[in-house]
């Protein structure tokens, strides 16, 4: 062999068929509750090791996510002050060194959870639940929190811009690290856990990738649903929706109160609503009751955004995907890791990486045979980062949409909704000595899985 | 609701249509036979012998091997030996440090796993034994130089170069029933970490001989297994529909061996653990069904080394240390013994002749339906 090995193993073409004549009738649903949205320019990231600096060679099917903060429209982690008035911020002088208010737009509104305060100095400032937020000037990378980066463990690597990332610039590579603690009053605003929920016992509040959202959960972590009418009256959901029934000495908790059903059960209701389980979820996070009955909505708490254009695609084999609801399926380019004993070819197999995603940027670091296929998903020019969306800049200046840090694309292979021939399609870099390597398949070297062996990006369907 | 086929092992289904019956009846009964089989086990075919490997047996574990590429780079025997004893005392981080670095270019160190031919090539051992499982793939028949004797059809002139060159290495050695440690590792991973691979062979009647159809697609499940982890028998699957890993071949049944007459490309999405897909050229194959309705088969053609290569490399040292061995000296071998598709340039062989043994247990198969719930379609989240 004589040159780096790039192989692209593109899909194979499909018969035409008339491509989002399926999705045409099919635009997104009607749009979560806007009460707990993140509006514009807030976003939400996850905190810690989810972020994926650290993976290495660690088997992992499912990186935990344990603590999904909002933050601002860069990643950084917001935080509120306890000695914040309700819409009062207290962080004035000094304080505003250390932490930044996070400013509003002149044209920002109140919504639900989210409000508008004005400071002292005339300035808007964003609230979450009337508390003020505000950045951490300590904070360097999406996914820190009080000044701790979790770039500072794990392997040391190199981003797209050719900058060292990881433990070797900022950290000791995992070994001896201690935690900065969090300084006095201030909090991390969390998306997840729900802080400010009170659930009665037995239920929680749990992150639901296919439901989009943190969804409340029963006893065995099975997704709950609302019920828009009299639980009395649900006769025609028997068989598919199961009431969940309350311990006869329950007592009421927050939006949590019971009703005291006909057939004898008594039943667990949030903000008035009867609380159901749905036959077909078997595990946790399986949410395959959405869409079922109009009557019947997932019983969420925190609801993530999804821009316009932009929709969860039900597919046989593969679950809930992101596509375009003019049909096509989304696609991110990652790092290949592997994983003995993991998953590559699982639903989850491989965690999101937002760090990689970010590293990766809009480079797909394709041939010319690769660049023919694969195109990015643009986003309108005054688009803006929410949720887990954020919005990168192409260099032609065009704005490419990214979810959970990776870049969107879509493969000229798929022809019809529902299919996903480019996924797995993966790119091994390796040459018989360095000096074969050109600057792109350097890149790719460097982008590859954080082990040390021979590395390889691959295209990946996104999925919530 | 099922698709539009329903398939079975040793189904037999008769196209019978209630208006039709009398008209169908004039041109005699419309039978015809589907045999549906999962992949429960997949590998190199491999036939380790005494002697296959010459004189001194076949190449030494990998602590040999370490020891070997440290010499190769000039440490001298007490400098080894000491590096050894710490390992062996569990401080092996210089060792394997340098290992792991043991490419050299203009002097420096580099990783072998990324840059190959940056390592010594340390001539480990290929097959010198005459037989081999595998097809005449070059048509040369006798006339192809070393060609193997296969050891069940008795056919010379069998071309499976890969297994020349692995067969000496410990973790490649064993035989149809003995299986190599590489490929028992190997398909330990695969079977629960990638779809299931369908085998579905039609015919007019599979118990004669005659013109047979064989498709290979992926499943969207992944293999079902019993409780001891063998493939369970008469599970379902659904076939995917994702043209990547659809394979079909026009071919025969003669004498219960079911062989293909149409040799071209064959392509399975598979974990890049292995290889990111098994691609071969000139495919051939030979099946016999088994009377417990479970099947054998060899699958063999021309195979893109690189693909294998990166399989043993991305593993970097942990997987060398503790399945491969020497995974430069693997990259050294196939590209010597290479037989297909030469580089224009170079003359350089990119695809090596091979061929791989399949068990696979009967079991149902449909297509499948769009989703019932959750829209049918599009939502943001569904609320």
């Amino acid at each position: 062999m004589t040159k780096t090995k790039l192989v692209l193993a593109a899909g194979i073409s499909l018969v035409a068929l008339t491509a989002g004549a399926a999705f045409a009738a099919k635009a997104p649903k009607a749009a979560a509750a806007e009460s707990s949205l993140t509006p514009e320019g807030i976003t939400i990231q996850p905190l810690g090791k989810a972020q994926g600096f650290d993976l290495g060679k660690q088997t992992a099917a499912f990186l935990a996510r344990e603590q999904v903060a909002y933050a601002d429209a860069k990643g950084m982690t917001l935080y509120t002050y306890a000695k914040d008035a309700p819409g009062k911020s207290n962080c004035t002088g000094d304080c505003t060194k250390e932490f930044k208010p996070l400013l509003a737009a002149a044209t920002a509104k109140t919504a639900g959870i989210w409000s508008v305060i004005a400071r002292d100095d005339g300035a808007k400032q964003w609230a979450l639940e009337g508390k003020p937020l505000y950045t951490y000037v300590k904070d360097v990378d999406p996914g820190s929190i009080a000044g701790n980066s979790p770039a500072r463990s794990g392997a040391r690597r190199i981003d797209g811009a050719g900058n060292p990332v990881g433990g070797g610039v900022r950290g000791a590579g995992g070994k001896g690290i201690v935690d900065a603690p969090m300084p006095e009053g201030w909090a991390a605003a969390l998306a997840f856990p729900v802080s400010s929920l009170k659930t009665p016992d037995g239920i929680n509040a749990r992150e639901v990738p296919d439901a989009n959202a943190v969804v409340l959960v029963n006893y065995k972590n099975q997704t709950l649903y609302t019920f828009d009418g009299d639980p009395n009256r649900d006769q025609k959901a028997a068989g598919l929706w199961a009431p969940a029934s309350a311990p006869q000495f329950a007592d009421a908790v927050g939006d949590f109160n019971f009703v005291q059903r006909t057939d004898g059960i008594k039943q667990w209701t949030y903000k008035g609503k009867g609380l159901y389980t749905y036959a077909n979820d078997f595990s946790a996070d399986d949410a395959y009751g959405i869409g079922v009955d109009k009557q019947f909505k997932v019983a969420s708490v925190v609801d993530y955004y999804a821009p316009a254009g932009v929709t969860l695609y039900n597919t046989p084999g593969q679950g809930k995907i992101w596509a375009t609801t003019t049909g096509k399926t989304l696609y991110k380019r990652d790092g290949y890791i592997l994983q003995s004993g993991g998953g590559h070819s699982l639903r989850r197999g491989q965690p999101q990486r937002p760090a990689v995603g970010r590293d990766i940027g809009t480079n797909a670091l394709c041939d010319a045979d690769c660049a023919r296929v694969w195109h990015p998903y643009l986003a309108p020019t005054d688009a803006q980062p929410r949720g887990f969306w954020s919005v990168l800049a192409r260099p032609d200046g065009a704005k490419q949409w990214a979810y959970q840090g990776y870049a969107l694309w879509t493969y000229d292979g798929d022809k019809k909704p529902g299919d996903m021939t480019g996924n797995d399609s993966l790119q091994y870099a390796f040459a018989d000595t360095p000096a074969m390597v050109n600057d792109a398949q350097k890149k790719m070297i460097d982008l590859g899985t954080p082990t040390d062996g021979a590395p390889a990006l691959y295209w990946a369907i996104a999925i919530p | 609701m099922f698709g539009s086929r329903i398939t079975g092992a040793r189904t037999y289904l008769s196209a019978v249509v209630g208006a039709c019956a009398l008209t169908m009846a004039s041109f005699g009964p419309a039978a015809a036979e589907t045999r549906t089989f999962a992949v429960g086990w997949f590998s190199l075919a491999t036939n380790s012998t005494e002697n296959d490997c010459g004189p001194g047996g076949p190449n030494p574990g990998v602590q040999i091997q370490y020891q070997k590429s440290l010499a190769d780079l000039g440490y001298t025997p007490k400098q080894i030996e000491e590096l050894v004893k710490k390992a062996q005392g569990g401080e092996g981080g210089e060792m394997f440090d340098i290992l792991r670095n043991r490419g050299r270019m203009d002097g420096k160190p580099v990783s072998p796993y990324i840059y190959p031919a940056t390592s010594v090539d340390p001539k480990w051992k290929a097959i010198t034994g005459k037989q081999a499982y595998g097809f005449n793939l070059d048509g040369k028949g006798e006339a192809t130089k070393n060609g193997f004797e296969d050891p069940e059809t008795r056919e010379k002139g069998v071309n499976n170069e890969l297994y020349r060159a692995l067969g000496c290495y410990i973790s490649m050695r064993g035989s149809l029933e003995g299986r190599p440690t590489y490929w028992a590792w190997a398909w330990g991973q695969l079977k629960d970490s990638q779809p299931a691979w369908l085998i579905t062979v039609d015919g007019a009647d599979l118990t004669k001989d005659g013109p047979v159809t064989v498709t290979f697609d992926r499943a969207l499940e992944h293999l079902k297994s019993n409780v001891d982890g063998s493939p369970r028998a008469d599970a379902t699957y659904r076939y995917d529909s994702d043209p990547r890993s659809h394979n079909s071949y026009k071919g025969e049944i003669k004498n219960g061996v079911v062989t293909i007459s149409e040799h071209g490309d064959f392509r399975m999405l598979q974990n890049p653990l292995v290889a990111p897909e098994f691609k071969l050229a000139k495919a051939h194959l030979r099946m016999k069904f088994k009377p417990d309705g479970s099947l054998t088969a060899f699958i063999g053609g021309y195979q893109p080394w690189s693909d294998l290569y990166f399989g043993f490399a991305s593993g970097g040292i942990g997987i060398e240390q503790c399945v491969t061995g020497d995974i430069p000296g693997l990259y050294w071998l196939m590209r010597k013994h290479a037989d297909a598709d030469p580089d224009p340039k170079t003359g350089q062989n990119a695809s090596i002749s091979a061929t791989y043994y399949i068990e696979a247990v009967p079991v149902f198969a449909a297509h499948p339906v769009a989703p019932k719930v959750a829209g049918d379609g599009g939502d943001a989240g569904g609320r």
